[in-house]
């Protein structure tokens, strides 16, 4: 070792920067951060940041420690402990003793020497470590693992260090290493000081760079919506390493751009990020150096902060285009990156997204020639995913980290390897194709532009993958169902066999007659003869518009058995609607009863019940021509919401409905005999397997009566009645069915309950299957563009939500996919596409809706079609498909699938509307909305809008309610804010804005309005009222953490941090605390400011003139912590009789009251302490007197004896209305001076206003119990006066209001007279009602605890 | 290329990816506007161009001077066409 080093050794190392000055300090911004994360999580390791050094050289202990002693001399800021001043903001002190220890371990000997030095370090880290004393805050440990090999680890708590600080650290360790090593000087101490860094935040906090900023994020704000998570400690992280490629290739990929892998990074993250967490769009959250003002590169300290970054997604961009434009938007924020993400609104804050770390600091160390590499082990608290990339050993490389409750190992690998396709297809894109020259050799122009590069490959972000290849595989074979060749390829044909098999057969039963095979059969003949003299051909279109009947089954099968396409008319539409659709259709013939009202457009048949010596005259069925048909030719078209306002005709071909069918049979099979309920409206296509499937296999379809579908009762006995085997639910039908008294007579009947058209919930299905043990429950799934269902989830067991929609039915395939396009890997929420041969020809002549859903389906790589669901759902690892919701604002009633434009088009087609908007609002079990701009100079007539709107769209769809708007609320984008509409009416009465011009809602309870005020302190504003959020208000993290802080001293206990995120306003938070019992009637004997009976320690305030005494809250952050603090009211507010109570007996009622509350102290030391404010402190007294063993302290507070006031001449005794002001802590002066009319005083109402304005929970009790206080008050004065004090030889604090006042001859010897042989006189410079301000309130207490020195 | 020289012409640099050029080679660039990710696209131009200077190079002397120094201790062959 040099002697320099030795030299430095021995020195007593001093402090050399500019920090000698041990005063306290604040807490830089980024310290701030890590101090009240680290608080609320104490026992957390999660700050404590720990680096790898592994050095391939022998090392000179003894120069090593000296290099480490130099550093921590040359950064005193190192050193610094930390406490909470009295104000509770935490300041550091710098007592300049560094941290030079260097444990040196040797395990050269051991088996494995890195693991067992690493398993070292991690043991170190867990060591405690303490902010007060500075212990463990810094630590060196120095493994020798052979000869040649050393490793340091260096581990610092992040209110020290973040990584930049690391790195400028060891680059100073291994400068300092040579020097001494090699004999010369010590290199430079990196210059930035604490102090410089303090200046410079307050500089910027201060100046208007700020406020410019501040500007800047909350328009970012409004443009980006966010719904951030609440903070919450952060768990164990789980890490694993990645490669993106050579960097190499990243260089050339660059070069030939003129971007940097630094600009794409983002882009490639977010978009995986988002795909893979189903959050289009959202930000993520990017790394921040913080160290911004000049000089504060080289601080060695904690700078780095998260800032939300939104990476733009334009999908018609190419990568390079994608990373420039990526380029311009991180120049953007770093204009605007010295706003603390703290201080975002809390919406907005980071925390919880997933983070992407750009760490450049990846450097080649050398201590005196040795090479020495470095790793980061530990860099602060991790949640979501969070990806660090650095070029490293001629990779670029990164670690990929996760908190461990969000995921496995095993996912976070596939997250891993995810990413390192994506940035290696780019990387190695570049190689593939290398375009451009190679390296120029004319420095000075290698920067500009190339223009004879070679345009390279192509690629968008489409184009990058979001699963593995193997994942690629999986997922095809766990999303294809079973591949099965179905014999059926034409519903004629097989329904011609099924209706001609077993002619005695019971084949439907309607109204109780039942009808055999070969009577339908006849019924079908006749229609089908009908159609046939009509000119109908197969492949035609043909409506049906039929009430529930025999005439409806016979229309359906004649029109499907003779090859023409079935076109259902529900008769309970509205008939412009019908109407719609048969201008859509065409239809050449339409079988109705109905009238045929609506349907101008089309040739109608009217079908009458036949009469009976009709049937003898039909066609023998054996007779029937089977239609030629192709698979790919209609079977039906049926009609489902558009968003325009139009319906749109799904088209299903023969093959597709046969393969539904057959699959039907094949999953749920019946036959003859088998009964089968008919009750869906046809217009909603599970009717259709209903009317067909039976037939085919000779089963026996049950018709419920016309509307009996929608009611519970009718059908328990059509069920019953009719030994229904097999029927079909919406699942809200379901729950009705179910809640009837009934229900469970249905177990010896129901085989089978087939769910389809909305989710199915666990309860729901457990409750059903409870019910009925032995009937099977079905949950399908599937829309009308695909021939009714295309997954199957058979309930088995106790079911768990969410329950799947299951797996693909026969000859079907599915695709998760994102908004690209691009396949999701498993677990991950996306779009549900459909491929196999269920799927549509497309919408009748609408080719434009047509070719936006039906889409060719790339994957099976023929000309399938596919068919894009607009249903968002995840796929499980054992194949099962979970739905997840519309991804649009598609909705669905009474299992009927609904476009709000459809809604919208519906209430705009008034003609004194000018505009519509519907919203479907999840509040209160889903309610439909309407907003209307009226045409101008139109009324707005809610009535007759929904009326109007009645006559296009089903009732149920008809919004329930109506709300005129003068404009639209418009996103800073012009889009429209569906957010800020205005609630409707009724909710109305339960938002409370926050001040403005309605007034705030005053606390109801002590606990609130120290909840309010403690708030409002925080925020720095005016009274908060007790709905107001803290949040609205503008709270942001670490205002929670302050308030959690006031919180406790205020109520003497902890309140949980994720609390005051869940209840964020006084009332709720009070409620939340158990203690916010809000103001019903006359409050009880006593009134528990703070604590409970627990406390051993009591302090017990006696209330003033006019009885209650919740005044004294606020002397609660001055009570001693292990005291708790009781008020006692005077009985009169609850009792009017006892209003008059003499001072005498309100010391034995107010004693009692004690001993009933469990306060009965066992002595003096362990006794309680009285107080009491004017009127209180003489009864107080009075108490002490009677008691004396019980008191440990007793404190009054403007109080003085009888004597003095019966002296007085009449008319200065405090009136009622001045006795109620005062006990809310309200100087009665102010209020009158404002008044005009004197005498009785302000009415009781007006008191109460005058209470509520200032923000008083006093002001929350009705008039009742305000009067009573103000009887309560009136009587006081005579008590006052009759009473007679007795003696009392303890101390006795009296506090007088030393301000002058219009009273005479009171003074605080007065006491003495009385016998009163130790009271201590203490002057405050204020006035009577000025006595319980805060300020007041911590001198007297601190008097009464004997706790610190007097004024 | 000396020193001075070299200083000189990463400060050209950084005006032009910043697109502003009143500072000169002694001035912090963090004060001028250099971001940390601009940065790392010029330090890879730079030693695509063989001069070699990390990001904990810039950020102990971030001035085109300390740039042009540690880019010369780094061992930089200034003496290239």
């Amino acid at each position: 070792m040099s002697q320099a080093a030795t030299a430095l050794l021995q020195s007593d190392a001093r402090p050399t920067a500019g920090d000698q000055a041990l005063g306290p300090r604040p807490l830089t911004l980024a310290q701030q951060g890590v101090w009240f994360a680290q608080l609320r999580n104490p026992e957390s390791t999660a700050y404590r940041c720990l680096e790898q050094v592994d050095l391939s050289g022998p090392i000179d202990r003894d120069c090593f420690a000296a290099a480490i002693a130099a550093a921590h001399a040359s950064l005193p800021q190192l050193g610094a402990v930390f406490g909470e001043g009295g104000d509770g903001e935490p300041h550091q002190r710098l007592p300049g003793r560094p941290q030079t220890a260097v444990e040196h371990i040797d395990l050269s000997g051991h088996a494995d020497p890195s693991s067992a030095a690493l398993a070292l370090a991690a043991a170190r880290r867990g060591l405690p470590v303490d902010p007060a004393t500075g212990e463990g805050m810094v630590r060196h440990l120095l493994v020798r693992r052979s000869a040649d090999a050393w490793t340091w680890f260096v581990q610092i708590h992040h209110i020290l260090a973040d990584a930049a600080a690391f790195a400028i650290l060891e680059k100073f360790v291994a400068s300092a290493y040579s020097a001494l090593a090699q004999g010369r000087p010590l290199p430079p101490a990196p210059p930035h000081t604490l102090d410089q860094r303090l200046a410079a935040e307050a500089d910027y906090r201060h100046g208007p760079a700020r406020a410019a900023d501040r500007d800047y994020w909350a328009k970012w704000a409004a443009e980006h919506p966010m719904s951030a998570e609440a903070w919450r400690p952060a768990g164990p992280p789980l890490r694993t390493a990645v490669d993106f490629g050579a960097l190499e290739g990243w260089t050339a990929w660059a070069a030939e751009r003129g971007v940097s892998w630094a600009q794409l990074a983002p882009v490639i993250f977010a978009d995986y990020a988002n795909a893979v967490g189903g959050t289009p769009g959202r930000p993520i959250g990017m790394a921040s150096m913080g160290r911004d003002d000049p000089g504060a590169a080289a601080f060695v300290g904690t700078a780095v902060d998260i800032l939300p970054f939104a990476a733009p997604d334009a999908p018609d961009l190419d990568l390079a285009g994608l990373a420039t434009a990526c380029g311009a938007e991180l120049a953007t924020l770093a204009k605007h990156r010295r706003y603390r993400s703290e201080w975002l609104p809390p919406t907005h804050s980071p925390l919880g997204l997933p983070i992407l770390n750009l760490k450049p600091f990846t450097q080649r160390l050398a201590f005196a020639g040795i090479p020495a590499s470095v790793r980061f082990l530990a860099a602060g608290p991790v949640r979501n995913l969070e990806l660090t990339v650095f070029p490293a050993a001629g990779r670029l490389a990164g670690y990929l980290e996760v908190e461990a409750s969000r995921c496995d190992e095993a996912e976070l690998a596939r997250h891993a390897a995810r990413l390192e396709r994506r940035f290696r297809l780019v990387s190695t894109a570049s190689a593939a194709n290398p375009g451009g020259p190679g390296r120029k050799s004319r420095s000075d122009q290698v920067y500009v532009a190339r223009p004879d590069a070679e345009p390279a490959q192509r690629i968008g972000i489409a184009e990058l993958p979001l699963t593995t290849l193997a994942e690629e595989r999986e997922g095809a074979e766990c999303l294809a169902g079973p591949t099965v060749g179905v014999p059926q390829q034409n519903l004629s044909q097989w329904l011609t066999e099924g209706l001609t098999a077993e002619p005695e057969a019971p084949a439907v039963t309607f109204a109780g007659t039942r009808w055999n095979y070969a009577r339908l059969g006849a019924a079908v003949a006749g229609i089908e003869a009908r159609l046939a003299a009509a000119g109908v051909r197969p492949g035609e279109i043909v409506g049906v518009c039929v009430e529930r009947s025999f005439e409806l089954i016979a229309a359906v099968l004649a029109v499907l058995r003779s090859g023409a396409v079935y076109f259902p008319l529900d008769p309970d539409q509205p008939p412009a609607r019908l109407a719609q659709m048969v201008r859509r259709a065409n239809p050449a013939a339409v079988l109705t009863t109905c009238g045929g009202q609506g349907f101008a457009l089309a040739p109608t048949i009217q079908l009458e019940p036949e009469p009976a010596e009709a049937r003898s005259a039909a066609a023998p069925v054996s007779d029937w021509p089977v239609p030629a048909l192709d698979p790919l030719d209609p079977a039906y078209v049926l009609f489902t919401s558009g968003s325009t306002g139009e319906p749109k005709g799904a088209v299903i071909p023969h093959q597709a409905i046969t393969n539904r069918l057959a699959w039907m049979q094949d999953a749920f099979p019946i036959g003859p005999g088998s009964r089968v309920a008919q009750k869906t409206p046809i217009g909603f296509d599970v009717s259709v397997w209903e009317l067909v499937w039976p037939f085919l296999v000779g089963a026996h379809l049950i018709v419920a009566a016309p509307g009996g579908h929608r009611d519970p009762g009718y059908l328990i006995d059509y069920c019953l009645a009719q030994q229904v085997e097999v029927i079909h639910f919406v699942p809200s039908m379901l729950r009705a069915l179910l809640g009837h008294p009934r229900a469970a007579a249905l177990a010896s009947v129901l085989r089978r309950v087939v769910c389809s058209g909305e989710a199915l919930d666990a309860e729901l299905a457990n409750r059903a299957q409870t019910a009925w043990p032995k009937t099977a429950i079905e949950n399908l799934y599937g829309p009308t563009e695909a021939a009714i269902d295309v997954t199957w989830w058979h309930c088995r067991g106790i079911q768990q939500d969410p329950i799947p929609i299951g797996r693909p039915v026969w000859n079907t395939q599915l695709q998760v996919v994102d908004p690209l396009g691009r396949l999701l890997p498993q677990g991950a929420m996306g779009e549900l596409l459909l491929g196999g041969v269920q799927i549509g020809l497309g919408y009748l002549d609408n080719p434009e809706a047509t070719a936006k859903a039906f889409i060719a389906d790339g994957r099976s790589g023929q000309a399938r079609r596919g068919y894009r669901t607009g249903d968002l759902a995840r796929w499980r690892a054992d194949g099962a498909v979970e739905y997840c919701g519309r991804r649009d604002g598609q909705l669905k009633i009474n299992g009927q699938r609904v476009e709000l434009g459809e809604i919208e088009a519906a209430l705009a087609a008034a003609p004194q509307v000018d505009s519509a908007v519907a919203v479907h609002s999840a509040d209160g079990g889903g309610t439909l909305v309407g907003y209307v701009r009226m045409a101008s100079g139109a009324a707005f007539d809610e009535a007759a809008l929904r009326a109007a709107a009645g006559e296009r769209i089903a009732a149920a769809l008809v919004p329930a309610q109506l709300v005129a708007v003068d404009d639209w609320p418009v996103t800073v984008n012009g889009k429209l804010d569906r957010s800020r509409l205005p609630k409707p009416s009724r909710a109305k009465a339960d938002s409370q804005p926050l001040g403005g011009a309605r007034p705030a809602t005053a606390p109801k309870s002590p606990v609130e309005e120290l909840i309010a005020r403690a708030m409002a302190e925080v925020l720095e504003t005016g009274a908060l009222g007790n709905q107001a959020s803290f949040f609205d208000a503008g709270a942001n993290s670490l205002d929670v953490a302050r308030l959690v802080g006031r919180l406790h001293g205020l109520l003497g206990e902890d309140v949980p941090i994720t609390t005051v995120y869940a209840h964020p306003s006084p009332a709720r938070l009070a409620a939340a605390l158990g203690s916010g019992t809000a103001v019903a009637g006359p409050p009880a004997g006593l009134t528990w400011l703070r604590g409970g009976p627990a406390a051993r320690n009591s302090l017990v305030w006696v209330h003033p003139a006019g009885g209650l005494s919740w005044v004294y809250a606020r002397a609660n952050p001055f009570v001693p912590a292990a005291v708790s603090a009781v008020g006692l009211n005077h009985p009169g507010l609850a009792d009017p009789a006892s209003a008059n109570l003499t001072v005498a007996e309100l010391a034995v009622r107010h004693w009692s009251a004690l001993a009933e509350a469990g306060i009965l102290p066992a002595g003096r030391e362990a006794g309680i302490r009285l107080a009491g404010w004017s009127f209180g402190g003489v009864v107080a007294q009075e108490m002490a007197a009677v008691h004396p063993e019980r008191v440990a302290g007793l404190a009054l507070l403007d109080a003085y004896p009888p004597h003095q006031w019966r002296a007085m001449p009449p008319g200065m005794d405090i009136a009622p209305w001045q006795g109620l002001l005062l006990l809310a802590g309200l100087d009665p002066a102010e209020i009158e001076a404002t008044r005009t009319s004197s005498g009785d005083g302000p009415p009781v109402g007006e008191l109460r206003s005058c209470l509520r304005a200032a923000g008083s929970a006093v002001g929350a009790f009705d008039l009742d119990t305000l009067a009573a206080m103000m009887a309560v008050a009136g009587a006081v004065p005579n008590a006052s006066r009759i009473h007679q004090p007795k003696p009392y030889d303890h101390p006795m604090h009296v506090f007088e209001a030393a301000a002058p006042r219009s009273e005479t001859g009171l003074s605080v010897d007065g006491w003495r007279e009385v016998g009163c042989s130790a009271v201590i006189r203490h002057r405050i410079d204020c006035t009577h009602p000025q006595m319980v301000e805060p300020g007041n309130l911590a001198r007297i207490l601190a008097a009464l605890f004997d706790t610190g020195p007097l004024a | 290329m000396n020193q001075i020289e070299l200083a000189e012409r990463l400060r050209r640099d950084i005006a032009e990816t910043l697109g502003y050029s009143d500072f000169d080679i002694t001035e912090d660039l963090t004060g001028v506007g250099l971001d940390s990710i601009r940065l790392m696209v010029l330090i890879e131009r730079w030693r695509a161009d063989g001069v070699e200077i990390s990001f904990l190079d810039a950020l102990a002397a971030p001035t085109a001077l300390g740039l042009a120094n540690a880019a010369i201790q780094n061992g930089t062959d200034e003496t290239r066409p």
